[in-house]
């Protein structure tokens, strides 16, 4: 279990962490999301012993983390660009961390060949890191740092350098290999999608600060601001009476009757359904998923699904 | 958490560089400016400013300096426009085999010279060059050639060529857009090559003292005379000084001009254009002729036996003659054994040092930065000097100690193991460090599996370095006190050219040979070695 209370880091008179708490449990995920330059990546290498603390406590396990160096930690941290160790083939990066450890040789073996099937790659033992592809190096930097059994693992950005479709791979089968090691980590990413899909628990992180964690779900359905909500993936935030409204972006449909009257300002076919922006009559512009296409510049009435609004009060 | 062996650890990568240069470089450096300011110095350095002769030595070391680097441009610059468009194989090898004589012994230059004038004449008549400034200049061109092809031809092959395409189509014709397009653009290169030549011609010693005669001096070759020849370590000591000012200086200049060489962009480049085939063959005919005769005639000439050829001269290197105190082939072995033992000092010494360079707190890393490339800039016969000046009393008294040989030329050897294992550690992505320090590692294992397997490359080459150097070593040794187990095979090469006599001539040559071919063959596996790490590790 770990626990983060109060942290604040600081970069001269910036502050990249500011009296930041949260706590994550044994063997939960928590996909911590936030824009380049948030502090997501400081709050990492803080936890990793790897950036000095300016205030607050970090516990591991009851354990307070202070003064410790990194490799007394027990925390594992696999970097955005892997970070492999360019002189040793596959088998002996894995190797590695035990190695630290004094594990014998033969059951270094056997964790290496354990892990390499763990994330993927049987037999890649022998191979220069030279020779793997992108994929194939961050399947190594995930078996690398799972090695020594960490008791929390952070991964900082772990699929930002690989292409679209073997990132959706790699998001689909990266919960399935944490939950076999049975170890807590701290996933950070940008990418809204790739949160939902690895995190038990969501964090937003803007500034240096967390401003809303909870269920990915409940946190995309209920967005506590509207900073929150665009960097979710919402588009449509706009002024209501009493503070601020999200429209989500299916939440409307084409009605004869319907109450929102828009004008079309483009519609663009994307497979399944169209893209398309409006205007309503108070100026506010929307972007919305629309079944049929509309014809640029015409009027249209929209109805609103209410439960696809979700109101913000600031 | 520091663990007690770790602190004994850390010190000792501090304490080690730091108490051998502290004691043979900065102790025997400060013995000479001791002796510089001391009453007798003081009134030799006003000597040496009055003095008529004196002057002119001053004079000639700068002027021979001057020619020497615009003669080694004006060769050079055509060469590395050519080089610069060689692919990377052909580059490779081009660089390897016109480094070889940058790197050969400057006693086995001066004899391979010696036996061209032999061969074609040049030793009297009109066309003499034997003893003349011209020997001197043809000698540094041929040194410094490799320094003008490698930069400039290295950093020409990294400039993007689109902006000259872009004048070309705003209508400048070819030498028009190298005047103004591409000229301008290598100045960097250009300037540090030259600061580099000058630095060595200002400093070079084995090459004015053999093919200068005994007429012509520099400031080098006037602080061996006073101090070996006629044991006046006061004007010695003076003219010392007035060295290690003037090369602290250069290097100073050298230093500051190598950094400014902006590093490129090589998003996007195009690289240089194609070079008429005239232009090539030219260059290759020039260098050739420049690299080639002299090599090829010293070893013509160590074959020669009688009226025919044979391996006559190279069999006579096992018997004594009367101007050694030991066989040449004795010599030849000494050379070797000093070789091993100087690059296992530079190595040791050098890779903690560079460690310090790069990880230590900055006050220190700064100093040793500094305390280390001052070897380097510091001519070896300063060197030699201050050894012969500074470590002749107990508990010091190493001049008629085997080990002052390999001391000496480990000193010279430091400054090339840092100078080639920082940028390897600098160029060490820290992320691999923090990912071994996660996984474990304590910070002195960090060291162990990280930083020295990594820098094992640039130890290499650095260590090569040293050994080529070593086994040519001529400025510092030629200040050691002369006994037979300290006969390296550069000064018995000296001596032996030193001798009229044909025998004794084939002899020399034959030994010149030996000691070029065995620099060869470190240069060429340290070139190997460099060419295959720059394809990535």
């Amino acid at each position: 279990m770990l626990v983060v209370e109060d942290l604040t880091v600081r970069f001269g008179t910036t502050t990249a962490v500011d009296s930041l708490s949260f706590e994550l449990a044994g063997d939960e995920t928590l996909a911590l999301l936030g824009p380049s330059g948030c502090g997501k990546s400081t709050l990492l290498r803080a936890i990793a012993g790897l950036q000095a603390v300016d205030r607050g406590r970090i516990l591991l396990d009851d354990h307070d983390l202070a003064g410790a160096a990194p490799h007394e930690r027990g925390v594992g941290l696999m970097f955005q660009d892997h970070a492999l160790f360019p002189h040793r083939n596959v088998a002996d990066n894995i190797a590695f961390g035990p190695r630290m450890q004094g594990v014998r040789p033969e059951a270094r073996t056997k964790r290496v060949a354990e892990l390499l099937d763990l994330v993927g790659l049987p037999g890649f033992g022998e191979r220069s890191v030279a020779t793997l592809s992108g994929g194939e190096a961050q399947r190594v930097a995930l078996a690398r740092a799972l090695a020594p059994r960490p008791r929390i693992l952070l991964l900082d950005e772990p699929l930002g350098s690989l292409d679209r479709s073997l990132r959706d791979r790699l998001v689909d089968e990266l919960p399935g290999v944490l939950r076999a090691a049975g170890t807590a980590a701290i996933h950070v990413t940008h990418d809204h999608e790739e949160a939902f899909a690895v995190g038990d628990r969501l964090a937003v992180m803007t500034n240096g600060a967390l401003r809303q964690t909870g269920e990915p779900k409940r946190v995309w359905e209920q967005p506590a601001t509207a900073e929150v909500a665009r960097f979710l993936g919402h588009t449509n935030i706009v002024d209501a009476v009493d503070g601020l409204m999200v429209v989500r972006s299916d939440a409307a449909a084409v009605h004869s009757d319907g109450e929102l009257a828009v004008t079309v300002i483009r519609s663009r076919f994307q497979g399944n359904d169209y893209d398309t922006l409006v205007r309503s009559r108070e100026g506010d512009e929307l972007r919305l998923t629309l079944q049929e296409r509309l014809v640029p510049g015409a009027e249209a009435r929209l109805r609103l699904d209410p439960t696809r609004v979700i109101a913000i009060r600031e | 958490m520091r663990r007690p062996t770790s602190t004994l650890a850390a010190g000792a990568v501090v304490l080690v560089p730091a108490t051998f240069i502290a004691v043979f470089f900065v102790f025997p450096v400060a013995s000479i400016l001791l002796r510089g300011f001391g009453d007798d110095g003081l009134s030799s350095l006003v000597d040496l400013a009055t003095s008529p002769r004196q002057r002119g030595v001053l004079w000639f070391t700068v002027w021979q300096a001057v020619v020497s680097t615009v003669l080694t441009l004006a060769v050079g610059l055509p060469a590395a426009s050519v080089v610069a468009r060689m692919g990377g194989r052909a580059r490779r090898l081009t660089r390897a085999l016109v480094t070889v004589p940058f790197v050969l012994p400057t006693v086995v230059v001066a004899g391979a010279f010696e036996g061209v004038f032999d061969r074609f004449g040049l030793d009297a008549g009109a066309f003499r060059l034997r003893h003349t400034v011209w020997a001197i200049l043809l000698a540094h061109v041929f040194f410094n050639y490799a320094v003008v092809v490698r930069t400039v031809g290295g950093y020409w092959a990294g400039l993007d060529n689109r902006l000259e395409d872009q004048a070309r189509m705003l209508g400048a014709n070819r030498r028009r857009t190298w005047w103004e397009v591409t000229l301008p653009r290598l100045r960097p290169a250009i300037a540090s090559a030259a600061a580099i030549v000058f630095l060595f011609s200002f400093t070079s010693f084995g090459v004015v003292l053999i093919l200068g005669g005994p007429r012509r001096a520099t400031i080098e070759t006037e602080i061996y005379r006073y101090a070996v020849t006629r044991s006046d370590f006061s004007t010695a000591a003076a003219l010392a000084l007035v060295q290690l000012v003037a090369v602290l200086a250069l290097v100073a200049v050298a230093t500051r001009l190598e950094r400014l060489r902006p590093i490129h962009n090589r998003q996007g480049r195009v690289g240089p254009g194609a070079l008429g085939s005239k232009w090539v063959t030219l260059n290759a005919v020039v260098a050739l002729a420049l690299l080639g005769t002299p090599i090829a005639v010293l070893v013509e000439r160590s074959l020669v036996a009688g009226d025919g050829y044979g391996l006559a001269n190279y069999r006579a290197l096992g018997t004594r003659v009367r101007q050694l105190p030991a066989p040449a082939t004795t010599a030849i072995w000494n050379s070797l054994v000093f070789a091993v033992a100087a690059t296992a000092m530079a190595v040791l010494v050098g890779t903690l040092a560079s460690l310090v360079v790069v990880h230590g707190r900055r006050g220190l890393s700064r100093i040793f930065d500094l305390g280390l490339t001052l070897p380097l800039g510091t001519s070896a016969v300063t060197i030699g000097f201050g050894m012969l000046v500074a470590l002749d009393e107990p508990p010091l008294d190493l001049r008629t100690s085997w080990w002052i040989v390999p001391i000496a030329h480990a000193l010279i050897g430091i400054p090339f193991v840092v100078r080639t294992m920082v940028p390897v550690l600098r160029s060490i992505d820290p992320r691999l460090r923090e990912a071994a320090a996660i996984l474990g590692a304590t910070p002195s294992r960090v060291r162990r599996e990280i930083d020295i397997p990594i820098g094992a490359r640039g130890l290499v080459v650095g260590a090569g370095f040293a050994f080529a150097v070593s086994l040519g070593e001529f400025g510092a040794t030629s200040f050691i006190p002369r006994r037979p187990e300290n006969l390296t095979a550069p000064i018995a090469l000296f001596r032996l050219l030193g001798t009229p006599g044909d025998l004794l001539r084939g002899q020399a040559m034959a030994l010149a040979v030996v000691m070029m071919v065995t620099v060869a063959i470190v240069v060429v596996a340290i070139e190997t070695l460099r060419g295959s790490a720059e394809g990535g590790l």
